[in-house]
């Protein structure tokens, strides 16, 4: 059973769909790892997770059930913006967690403090937005959570504090807490989670483990003499996701076991064949924005595939 | 799940408790500055007096005579609990001072241009503790429907805050209210024995009188602050930003509209003595006890019981209607 | 124990795969003795920011590879004996790509397979000076 199942979830906002039939599983002691463009529908999907939207469809269990007010006892929220009481004190916060959640650990509150140069004395409109965002990740951690959903943990923080909170999310880890999040930072993604899944315009494009996505694709790249030339039954081949072509280069992104485009593109002509890995980056740009090239001329032949 | 909601009511508090505090000082101010004056009281002749006389006479009349740090005093106290103290300054200074009167009811106090200060208590008056009970409750209705905005300030941007702790919302909102609740109770109590305070200051203490009828206008009074809070919860419990404007809507509209019953024309007052059953101030000259008059207002009679129960079931209803609000909006 | 492994997260490789080469060539160079003990999963993760299920998986891996075993309770450690047999293949096989692509390279250019070699004896002079020469 997975720790968090989500199934079709759909949620719209009006006549626009912010979410549709969006569904994942994350495994216990996995770090899930949410990836897309402003809009994408990150926010809305960690919303109707907690019960702070209502979706039109799907469902959200926890350990296969629903979730309830009990369900938040295991579970560290931190949201998009910064929702603090600007006139109370993050000690007044502190203590208003520490009623609120039985698992609420004063010493471990008082470590993250110090880690994030904290004072627990200041009120909230007094600190800049960086320091919003580590108090918004003291107060989560230092409940303790069995899960953590964390919607862009590092907004705002200088890159010693980003480094902090990857870590903490990476001890959390280690303990075998369940942890899913969303960054912009592909380079946070590419180093904590062992899952990912891609969103834009409200639909999952792509999900799998990282280490498997960077394996079971590769870019052949062949250099040719002059940018006349043919690509003929390059297509044809089944393992090839898409073709891209800008000049005198040929890119073909195509799955690791398919041998064949490297061959047909030498015979095409080609002078140089190289093949490249696929980093999360050239993976997520090549769900995300198929048209990058486009400007130049080039042809773009996108196949839908897994 | 309501200590937020404490801290945020004792910042509400504070302004008030600033407010009586004020008045206190100011009441204790003209209480030492009106010494000679207004020492009426307990009267006591100071020990540093001097001639002082005593008279008394057939009905009951007494009259005490003294001077005392160059002033001559004139005490007099009649059978039928009237108090006067005059006042007047013995030395060269015969400057003309004009006329003035003043009048508080109870208290009235008179400066001859003679430079006679006299001051007039008539203690016939009775102060109904009632009628304590309903200038505090106007004071901490306003106190009421500021923390009926507890809701609507959630809704500005905190309930991911709010909405993510091992709590229901509808026991959120119900411990949101129970201390908005005991808050307004206690400053009630503070208010009512501010006054008390003020008056036994003037040694007015004895003159505050309570009957068998006092336990139900106090209880009026009571749910008349609580249907205020709550009504403005109920009226902004959806609200994200607009909850002060709709504060500064509903006070005036409830003043004006016991007047618009009246009107004839095209039957609006008809219409508006239905609204008007909402509206907690038209259930208050239910005190005076003059029912024909009052059953303009609302649809309900206006006697005291009738009003207790008209307010306890509004205070209720729009609690209610608060709470399934605000566990149906989204973050 | 050492902390010299380094992995690059924006490379194409996967990181497992990164740790478990990185795993192979210390062993195999001599910079993990046999019986050493590595890093902790958790310490690790941490110390390089990566996922710890990651580095588990290295683990994993490498234990089945026989080149690192694992006791429970008391940690990883590199094996007495054996390993180097495999981290030496993993050697070969990195030596033999880079000559690979060093031999494509040169060929794309339009050398030809004469040209090639000459080159390869020059650079073999730079690399490996007569009097050390086996």
């Amino acid at each position: 059973m997975s720790t968090i199942s989500i199934r079709n979830l759909s949620k719209s906002y009006g006549p626009v769909a912010a979410l549709s039939e969006f569904s994942i599983d994350i495994e216990k002691g996995s770090v899930f790892g949410l990836l897309g463009p402003n809009g994408a529908g990150k926010t809305t999907a960690f919303k109707c997770m907690l019960g702070l939207a209502r979706p039109n469809h799907g469902e959200v269990l926890y350990d296969g059930a629903p979730l309830e007010a009990r369900t938040f006892e295991r579970i560290g929220y931190i949201p998009e913006r910064s929702v603090l009481y600007d006139w109370m004190t993050l000690g007044e916060h502190l203590e208003m967690q520490r009623r609120a959640f039985s698992r609420f650990n004063v010493g471990r509150a008082k470590e993250l403090l110090t880690l994030f140069s904290l004072d627990p004395r200041k009120r909230v409109r007094a600190l800049s937005k960086g320091m919003r965002t580590a108090a918004a990740v003291v107060l989560a951690f230092a409940v303790e959570p069995d899960i953590l959903i964390l919607d862009e943990p590092t907004t705002g923080l200088d890159p010693v504090n980003q480094r902090a909170v990857l870590k903490l999310m990476i001890d959390a880890s280690a303990q075998g807490k369940t942890i899913l999040f969303s960054s912009h930072q592909i380079g946070q993604v590419e180093r904590a989670a062992e899952t990912i899944a891609i969103l834009l315009d409200g639909k999952l494009l792509l999900e799998g483990a990282v280490d498997d996505l960077k394996s079971g694709w590769k870019i052949v790249e062949g250099i040719f003499d002059s940018d006349q030339f043919s690509i003929d039954g390059l297509g044809a081949d089944p393992g090839v996701r898409r073709i891209e072509r800008t000049g005198r280069i040929l890119r073909v992104s195509v799955r690791s076991d398919s041998d064949n485009v490297a061959n047909r593109i030498t015979q095409l002509g080609a002078r140089d064949v190289r093949t490249l890995d696929l980093n999360l980056e050239d993976i997520f740009l090549g769900a995300v924005d198929p048209s990058a090239n486009l400007e130049q001329g080039a042809i773009v032949q996108n196949r839908e595939q897994n | 799940m309501y200590y937020v909601e404490m801290l945020r009511a004792w910042r509400v508090m504070r302004i008030f408790l600033i407010i009586l505090g004020a008045l206190f000082a100011l009441a204790v101010i003209g209480r030492i500055f009106g010494h000679g004056s207004m020492n009426v009281g307990d009267y006591t002749v100071p020990p540093t007096a001097q001639h002082v006389t005593h008279s008394g006479s057939a009905d009951g009349t007494e009259i005490t005579t003294f001077d005392d740090k160059g002033q001559h005093v004139v005490f007099r106290s009649d059978r039928s609990g009237i108090q006067t103290v005059a006042v007047t300054e013995l030395s060269a200074r015969r400057s003309r001072h004009s006329y003035s009167h003043a009048n508080f009811g109870i208290v009235s106090v008179t400066r001859s241009q003679h430079g006679t200060m006299t001051t007039t208590v008539s203690r016939t008056h009775k102060i109904p503790l009632d009628w304590l009970f309903g200038i505090a409750a106007f004071f901490v209705a306003i106190f009421g429907s500021i923390l009926g905005l507890a809701l609507s300030r959630e809704n500005d941007g905190h309930l991911e805050l709010t909405w993510t702790k091992p709590v229901r919302r509808e026991a959120y909102a119900a411990t949101i209210m129970v201390v908005d609740t005991c808050a307004m109770l206690v400053l009630t109590a503070i208010t009512v024995g501010m006054c008390v305070a003020v008056l036994a200051m003037f040694g007015l203490a004895g003159i505050i009188v309570a009957d068998q009828g006092t336990f139900s206008t106090v209880s009026v009074c009571l749910l008349f602050m609580l249907a205020f809070y709550a009504l403005a919860m109920a009226a902004t419990a959806s609200l994200r930003r607009a909850g002060g404007i709709a504060l500064a809507l509903i006070w005036p509209a409830s003043f004006i509209l016991p007047g618009l019953t009246m009107v004839k024309w095209l039957n609006i007052g008809a219409v508006v003595r239905v609204v008007d059953t909402l509206n907690p101030i038209a259930y208050l000259p239910s005190f005076g006890g003059s029912e024909e008059g009052a059953h303009m207002l609302t649809l309900v009679p206006l006697g005291v019981g009738y009003s207790i129960a008209a307010l306890a079931l509004i205070t209720v209803a729009a609690l209610l209607a608060s709470l399934l609000q605000w566990r149906r909006l989204e973050a | 124990m050492p902390s010299v492994f380094t992995v690059d997260p924006r490379s194409g490789v996967p990181i497992y795969l990164q740790l478990i080469d990185q795993v192979k060539r210390s062993v195999a160079v001599g910079a993990l003795a046999p019986g050493e003990q590595l890093p902790t999963v958790k310490q690790l993760a941490l110390d390089l920011t990566i996922n710890p299920n990651t580095v588990a998986r290295a683990y994993r891996e490498l234990e089945r590879d026989e080149v690192i075993e694992t006791a429970p309770g008391r940690g990883s450690f590199v094996r007495a004996n054996g390993a180097t047999g495999t981290a030496n293949k993993t050697r070969d096989d990195v030596a033999a790509q880079a000559l690979s692509i060093a031999v494509r390279q040169a060929k794309s250019l339009g050398l030809s397979r004469l040209e090639v070699a000459a080159l390869i004896e020059t650079t073999l002079e730079r690399w490996f000076p007569k009097e050390e020469a086996q």
